[in-house]
C-alpha cells in the first residue's frame, strides 16, 4: 500500500472517529438534557471534547506533512514510542482504579467523603488516559 | 536485571497469584449461592491468574538458564501487549457509559457502582493484555 493510501487512510479514520465523538457527545447531551439545560455538564464535556477534535487534525496534518515531505507515515521509533506511551498509561489507569476501588471501599468507612458513581469514574478514567498518553507520548518523542 | 533483583520480581509475582487463588478458594467456601455474574467473575479472575503465572514461570525459567528476564523482544512485546490493551481499555470504558446511560434505561439494568466499573475494566483489559502478551510473544516478531 502506497503513503498516500495508507494517509487517506488515517484522514478518513479521523474523520470518522470525530463524527462518531460528536454524535456520541450529542446522544448523551440530550438524554443528560430531559431534566433542563445543565451549563457545567456542557462546559465539562464540550472542553474535551474541542481538544480532542483539535488534536486529531493537529495529528492528521502533522502526518500529511510528513507524507509531502517525502518521510514514512510511521517508523519503527513512533510505533515503539507509542506502545511505551501506551504501557505507561496503561498501568497508571490500573493503578488509578485501584485508587478509586480503596477510596469507595475503605476511606469513605473512615471519612465523610462524598460518593462516587461509577459513569464518573469511567469518564475521569476515559480523561486521564488520553491526558496521559499524550503528555507520555511527547515526553518519550522529545527524550 | 541481576539475577537476584529478577528473582524477587518472580517471587512477588508468584506470591500474588498464590493469594489470589488463596482468596477465590476462601471466597468459593463462604459464598453459598452463587449467581452467573459471580461465576464470569471468577472465570475471569482465575484466566488472569493462569496467565500471569505462565508468564512469572517463564521469566523464572529464563533467569535459571543464566538469560536476562526480560530481552529487548521481550520488552518491546510487552510495550505491544500494553499499548493494544490501552486501546481496549478506552473502548471498555465507552461501553460502561453506554451501559450506565442508555442502554441501562433500555434492558432496566441497575446503575453503574464504582466496584462494578473497577471490576469490568480491570479484568477486562487484564484479559487483553494477557491474550495479546501470549499472541506477541508466540509470533516473536
Amino acid at each position: 500500500m502506497t503513503k498516500e493510501a495508507k494517509l487517506s487512510i488515517v484522514k478518513i479514520g479521523a474523520a470518522s472517529f470525530a463524527i462518531l465523538l460528536v454524535l456520541f457527545w450529542i446522544s448523551i447531551f440530550l438524554y443528560e438534557m430531559r431534566n433542563g439545560i445543565d451549563m457545567i455538564f456542557v462546559v465539562v464535556t464540550l472542553v474535551p471534547l474541542i481538544a480532542i477534535i483539535a488534536a486529531l487534525f493537529m495529528f492528521v496534518k502533522k502526518h500529511s506533512d510528513s507524507v509531502k515531505s517525502g518521510m514514512p507515515l510511521k517508523d519503527e521509533r513512533t510505533l515503539m514510542l507509542e506502545g511505551r506511551a501506551g504501557h505507561y498509561t496503561f498501568i497508571a489507569t490500573l493503578w488509578l482504579l485501584v485508587g478509586f476501588m480503596w477510596y469507595e471501599t475503605f476511606v469513605r468507612d473512615f471519612i465523610e467523603f462524598p460518593e462516587i458513581l461509577g459513569r464518573h469514574v469511567v469518564i475521569i478514567v476515559l480523561m486521564f488516559m488520553a491526558v496521559a498518553y499524550g503528555l507520555l507520548r511527547v515526553y518519550f518523542g522529545r527524550k | 536485571m541481576k539475577k537476584k533483583e529478577g528473582m524477587g520480581f518472580v517471587a512477588i509475582g508468584l506470591g500474588v497469584s498464590i493469594l489470589v487463588v488463596v482468596g477465590l478458594v476462601f471466597y468459593l467456601a463462604n459464598a453459598g449461592n452463587i449467581d452467573i455474574g459471580e461465576t464470569v467473575m471468577m472465570i475471569f479472575v482465575a484466566a488472569l491468574v493462569i496467565g500471569a503465572t505462565i508468564i512469572v514461570l517463564k521469566k523464572m525459567g529464563n533467569i535459571k538458564k543464566g538469560l536476562p528476564s526480560t530481552d529487548e523482544l521481550a520488552q518491546k512485546n510487552n510495550w505491544k501487549a500494553a499499548g493494544y490493551s490501552y486501546f481496549a481499555t478506552i473502548w471498555i470504558a465507552v461501553a460502561m457509559l453506554w451501559i450506565d446511560g442508555p442502554i441501562g434505561d433500555m434492558f432496566g439494568i441497575e446503575e453503574l457502582t464504582v466496584v462494578h466499573v473497577v471490576a469490568a475494566v480491570v479484568l477486562l483489559s487484564g484479559m487483553v493484555y494477557i491474550g495479546s502478551w501470549f499472541y506477541f510473544d508466540r509470533r516473536g516478531e
